[in-house]
Parts: structure tokens; sequence; C-alpha cells
């Protein structure tokens, strides 16, 4: 018989695994972009060799697992000198993971600002940089958030994963519990009706900002 | 660029001996842990009485051994809890030096590995769900749906009883689903999942003293083996210090003692001949 | 970096290629799966019935908020609960069609929805009840809108197999933990299991796109 009280007993101890699981996944967020910027500055050079390199990279981000990547983070990089504890192991993967996505999101927004705008800035006299802060990344922005909003809870989900490289987040303190009271069913739905909170009220308010942002846009 | 060939010659001499100190300094581990005072343990806390979480802290056999051999030591305990598949591992990326949780001694695994003296005796048997008729003999096991952690002493016990009962013409298992975790084999047990699950004596003894009523024990699946902890290869030195320790804590009556604690009785366990052949 | 050991690929290449054939069973049958239960929710969030289009919205919306692994453990705890035994992969089978049918459903509908709506209305008004003009006149119509998604979404969906080795499905990520654990190798077996899922990958979808260029001429 499903009995929903473990449920709601487990949900306390689960809030801390998933508030755990939150800020992992903000500071992946936070790296990614940057790298994912960084990325698309690097791009801009047209550099043959580098853009190879970055095809590759990402290529290889895009053609396998998260687990799997994961697991080569965790146990290739201390092979080749990098001995990094698992949190660190994990947000790298992590990052590498999400920073390939996110250069090409941002890519995408920037290539969508016509080019028109900056060629009157620039005849009007605009230095590079205040191009790019009045012009170019604003727009940019409000193009890209929703995905970045939307990249966010799709890291969250993948939370999950890090319980494998011995990460102790949301799942793996679900797995604790349900060891103890042999209860799977209700502590896995107490698991995700907190995971769908999050989530869902994430959405929601990317889908607010959107629409307040385009109110506003040029 | 020239540069003076005396002088290229002495920081060549230094180099190698800078190369020769360093890799001094790197290649003794236990030279290294007692320079550091830190000993680096990794534990997979999920084999209750030897090794379990309690209140969000490692407690059981192995962790009172571990807390007197490093205060007997002057060293500080630095204890990450993983689960299974990251234990052998980690230690071969060196994340931590020392094996601290029940390991069943396989000539496999001794040749990649240092073990210690036994802390536990292995010796795989079968659990069933209590209500469960249609398993009494060992021979019922044959058809059935069996369960265990991947990667454990215990899936090539289970793997190899199989190839045994087709050999002999039987049907062998139906099924063998693993598990990251004996956890989940319990459960799977419980609820039926699976028709048997396979874990050492020890282990299964505890379950079922914690879970009265639910389990019961079919048989013994595998010949006699042990538990110990381990180093990597190349670690000889720290193995052989733990080893000192142990047999140490055997000769002052402080292993009885731990083990009167958790296993309720003193358990013999051989101090010799348990390594097979081509052991580290 | 030390030496890599091809050996220990090249004696467990049998247990590589069974993991990499559960793997493809699962894709290639999940896959279709998930695409008919994806249309069959998208004509729900475009019905006429309230009751449908809600249903399907909170389908859509649990399915996208839960992660995929909780989802999967989930129904492999629930099954046997309710009576059924099914192997691992067939639960996986069951949660990933599932899991993907909510991604696919919603590149239907957006298909549909771009779709010129005269269509629908001429079908209508010649008879045919909106069902029948969705089947008949509107779903044949959406190849060229949704290959390319189509195509992304299956990547994402065999790539997602690798979280089936947590509920013991023995696909190509549980065949690999099982011979790092064998070998104590743990390096050369991952990275060959990176480069079969990349060939996977590459293979599924340059195949789809020929496809697309065969169809399309």
């Amino acid at each position: 018989m499903l009995d929903l009280i473990y449920a709601v007993q487990a949900i306390p101890k689960l809030a801390v695994g998933l508030s755990i699981a939150v800020g992992f996944t903000c500071l992946a967020l936070f790296l990614s972009v940057t790298g994912g910027l960084i990325l698309s500055y690097i791009r801009s050079f047209n550099i043959r060799t580098v853009n190879i390199i970055i095809n590759a990279y990402v290529t290889y981000i895009r053609g396998t697992p998260l687990l799997v990547q994961l697991y080569l983070v965790y146990y290739l990089l201390p092979e080749i000198g990098f001995e990094l504890p698992a949190f660190v192991a994990g947000l790298t993967a992590f990052v590498l993971n999400s920073a390939a996505i996110m250069h090409e999101v941002i890519r995408g927004g920037l290539s969508s600002i016509p080019p028109g705008q900056q060629e009157a800035a620039i005849a009007a006299g605009m230095t590079n940089r205040a191009i790019w802060r009045y012009i170019t990344f604003p727009q940019a922005l409000i193009k890209v958030l929703p995905q970045i909003i939307s990249e966010f809870t799709i890291l969250l989900k993948a939370t999950p994963l890090l319980a494998f490289i011995s990460i102790v987040e949301t799942f793996r303190i679900a797995q604790l519990i349900y060891s103890n009271n042999y209860r799977p069913i209700e502590v896995l739905i107490g698991a995700a009706i907190i995971f769908f909170c999050v989530n869902f009220s994430v959405s929601r308010l990317g889908i607010f900002m959107e629409k307040k942002l385009a109110g506003r846009g040029l | 660029m020239r540069i003076n060939p005396a002088i290229k010659k002495k920081v060549i001499v230094a180099a190698f001996c800078f190369l020769g100190l360093a890799g001094t300094a790197q290649g003794d581990t236990l030279a290294r842990i007692q320079e550091s005072g830190v000993l680096k343990v990794g534990t997979e806390a999920a084999m209750p009485p030897l090794e379990f979480v309690q209140d969000g802290k490692i407690v059981g056999f192995g962790k009172d051994i571990l807390d007197h051999i490093v205060a007997k030591n002057k060293l500080s305990l630095d204890q990450v809890n993983l689960p299974w598949q990251g234990i052998l591992p980690g230690l071969t990326a060196k994340r931590f030096d020392l094996v601290a949780t029940a390991v069943t001694i396989t000539p496999a695994r001794a040749k990649n590995f240092a073990f210690t003296i036994p802390v536990a005796e292995s010796t795989t048997y079968v659990l069933k769900r209590a209500d469960n008729d249609s398993i009494k003999t060992m021979d019922d096991l044959n058809g059935k749906i069996g369960g265990t952690q991947i990667g454990s002493a215990t899936e090539a016990v289970l793997r190899k009883w199989d190839k045994e009962q087709k050999e002999k013409g039987k049907p062998g298992l139906k099924e063998i689903k693993l598990y990251t975790t004996f956890p989940e084999v319990y459960l799977g047990v419980a609820n039926g999942e699976l028709d048997i699950g396979v874990h050492s004596l020890t282990a299964l003894t505890s379950l079922m003293k914690n879970r009265p009523g639910i389990y019961d024990l079919v048989g013994r699946i595998s010949d006699r083996s042990f538990y110990a902890w381990l180093t990597r290869p190349e670690d000889k030195t720290l193995r052989d210090f733990i080893n000192k320790n142990f047999e140490e804590m055997i000769k002052d009556g402080k292993m009885e003692a731990i083990q009167k604690k958790w296993f309720s009785q003193p358990v013999d366990l051989p101090l010799t001949g348990y390594l097979p052949e081509g052991a580290q | 970096m030390m030496g890599l050991n091809i050996d220990v690929i090249r004696e467990n290449l049998p247990l590589f290629l069974e993991g990499l054939g559960v793997t493809m069973l699962i894709s290639v049958v999940a896959i279709p799966a998930a695409i008919m239960l994806g249309a069959i929710v998208a004509l729900c969030r475009l019905s006429s019935l309230k009751i449908l289009r809600t249903g399907a919205l909170c389908y859509l919306e649990i399915l996208r908020n839960v992660p995929f692994m909780i989802q999967v453990f989930l129904i492999y705890y629930l099954l046997p609960f309710y009576g059924f035994r099914f192997p691992a992969y067939v639960v996986g089978i069951i949660g990933l069609s599932i899991y993907a049918s909510s991604y696919f459903s919603e590149i239907i509908r957006a298909a549909i929805l771009s779709l010129p709506t005269g269509q629908l209305e001429s079908a209508r008004s010649m008879g045919m009840s909106k069902l029948q003009a969705m089947i008949h006149i509107v779903l044949p119509q959406l190849p060229p809108y949704i290959v390319p998604p189509f195509i992304n979404q299956s990547s994402t969906l065999i790539k997602d197999t690798a979280i089936l080795s947590t509920i013991t499905v023995q696909e190509l990520t549980m065949a690999t933990q099982r011979v790092q654990q064998e070998s104590y190798d743990f390096v050369e077996p991952l990275v060959f299991a990176a480069a079969l899922y990349l060939a996977i990958n590459t293979i599924m979808i340059f195949t789809m796109s020929k496809i697309k260029q065969a169809k399309s001429t």
C-alpha cells in the first residue's frame, strides 16, 4: 500500500539535497555562460585550427551522454595529473557540457542582431565597447535569456547523475532514505515533487521575464 | 645561445638531484602520510556492521579500527564515503591512499592491489524473501532471478555458480540483475523483483537482525573467502604498516574487543595463507 | 599520460557489443513509440475538449520538470508494485518513450501550428471531423518541418539510454562499468564507450539526413 506520509517525511531532507543541487546548477550555469562567451569570442577571430578544435569539442559534447562525460572527467583527469575532488570534477563535466551548448546559443543570439544597427552606430561615432554595451549585448541577452533559463532546468534535472560520482545531492539522499525505510516509491515521489516545484517556477519566471523584456525590445 | 659548459653540467646535476628527491618524496606513500600527518581513506559505508552511516557519520567495526590506528600513530583521518564503483578507481587515481572498506580477496584483485590481513569473513550466502516457499534448497535457485551489486566479488560468485549449474546440464539462473548498491538488492528481494540476492554472511546476518521477519537464508554459495583492506600495489610499505597495526591490536586484545562490540563474538581470522597465488 | 591499454578493449569486445546492441534495441523501439505517443499528446493539446487540453498540459509539465532518472526509477519500482514483472530493458523502453514523447509532442504541435490554417477549415467543410482532418491532411504534411528537430531529439534519446544503466539495464554504459570493474582499467573502456556513442550518433544523423534528402527529391 502506498503511503504518502513517507513522501512528506522525506521532503525536508530531500530539500537540503535540492538546495545543494540548485547551488551547484547556478554556479555551473554562470561558468558555462562565461565559457560560452569566451568561446564565441575566440570563434570570432576565425582562426581555422582553433575553430576545428572547438568543433571537435562540440561534436564530442553533443555526441556522447552526459553520464559518460561525467565519468570521463572523474576517472580520466586524475590520470593526467589533475586530482580534483568529486565536486570539482562534476562541476567541470557539467560546465564543459553546458558551455558547448551555450556558445552555440550565444552565437545564434549575436548573429540575429541586424548588422545595420552596428554600422549605423559606427557611422554615428560610437566606440566598439559602447556598441557592445548599448546595442549588441542587451539585444543578444534578451534573445538568449529564455534559453539560459531553460538550460538552468536542464542542468538541475541532470544533477541526480552526480550521485554516481559520490556527490551527495537530492537523489543520493533519496536512496539513503529509502534504503532505510524500504519505501522507494514514496520517497522518489517526494523528490519528483520538489524538483517539479523548482523547475516549474523557474520556467514560469523565464516566461514572465521574456514577456517583460520583449516589451522593452529595440 | 651558448651556455657555459661548466654551469650547464651543474644545472643538470642539480636537476637530477631535485628529481631524485622529488621522486623519493612522491614514491613512498607511507612516508608522505607520516610527514603530512593525514591518512586519506576511501570507504563504502554501506555494509553494517563493518562500515555504515548513522546520524550522518561513518561508524562500524572498520571505523573503530581506523580510529585506533590513527590515534596510536598520531595521524588524522580524512575519510570519504563513496559508492563501490568509485572505491577501486579512486584508489588507483590517488584520491586516497587506503581503502578501508570490506573488499573480498579475489585472485584478480590480489594481482592488482596489495591486500592487508583479513578483517572479516566474506563467504557468500544466498538471501530470499521469508515467504518464498519455492526456494528451499540451493538447487531451487535454478530458473530464478538473482541480483547483486555490480562489480562486487559476489557478482563473480553468482556468475560462477550459474556457469557450474549450466555445465551440469541445469538451466542456471533465469537472469542476473546488477544494482549499484546492496540496499537496492535487498529492496529487490523484499518487493519480489528478485527471487534471491547474495552477500556475505556477515552482511546478511546484520540485515536480518535489522529487518526481522522479511528475509531468510537459503545456503552457502561460495568457498570460504575473506574481506580485507587494500592499498595500491606499489604502496607495500603502507600495507605492511597497516598489517603491523592489526597484529598489535590482535596481540593486545583490542581487536577482540572491537569484534565483540560489533559481531557479538570474537572472530577467528587467518594471519597467513589468505592471499591467492600471484598476489602483491 | 600512461600508455593506453588496447588489450582490455579487445578482450572485452563481446561485452561492449552486447551493451551496444541493447542500446540500439532500446533506441529503435523507443523512438517510434515516443513519436506516436507524442503525436497523440500534441493532438490532445490542440483538441477542442478542455479536458484533453488540460490533461496533455499536465502530462507535459510533469515529464519536463522532473529529472528523467527519477522518472525511470519511479517506473522501475512502480511496475512490480502493480504486478508487472518486466525485465529492466522493457522498463527502460517504457520510461524513455514516455519521457521523450513530451519533447516530440512539442515539435509536432509547433509544426502543426505553423501550417496554413485554411486546410483544416476546408477539410472540415467537406464533412471531416477535426480528428480525421488532422490525421489525413495535416500530419502527412509535417515531415519537412519536423525531420531536423526529430533527428536532434532522437539523438538525445539515444544518449539518454545511458541513464538506464542506473536501473540495471545492461546497455553500453553498464557494459563499460562491468569491464572497468573486472579489468581494473578505468579509463580505456570509457574512452571506447564514448567513441561508440559518437559513432552511433554520427551514423544515425547521417542516415536520417539521407532519408530526408531522399524524401524531399
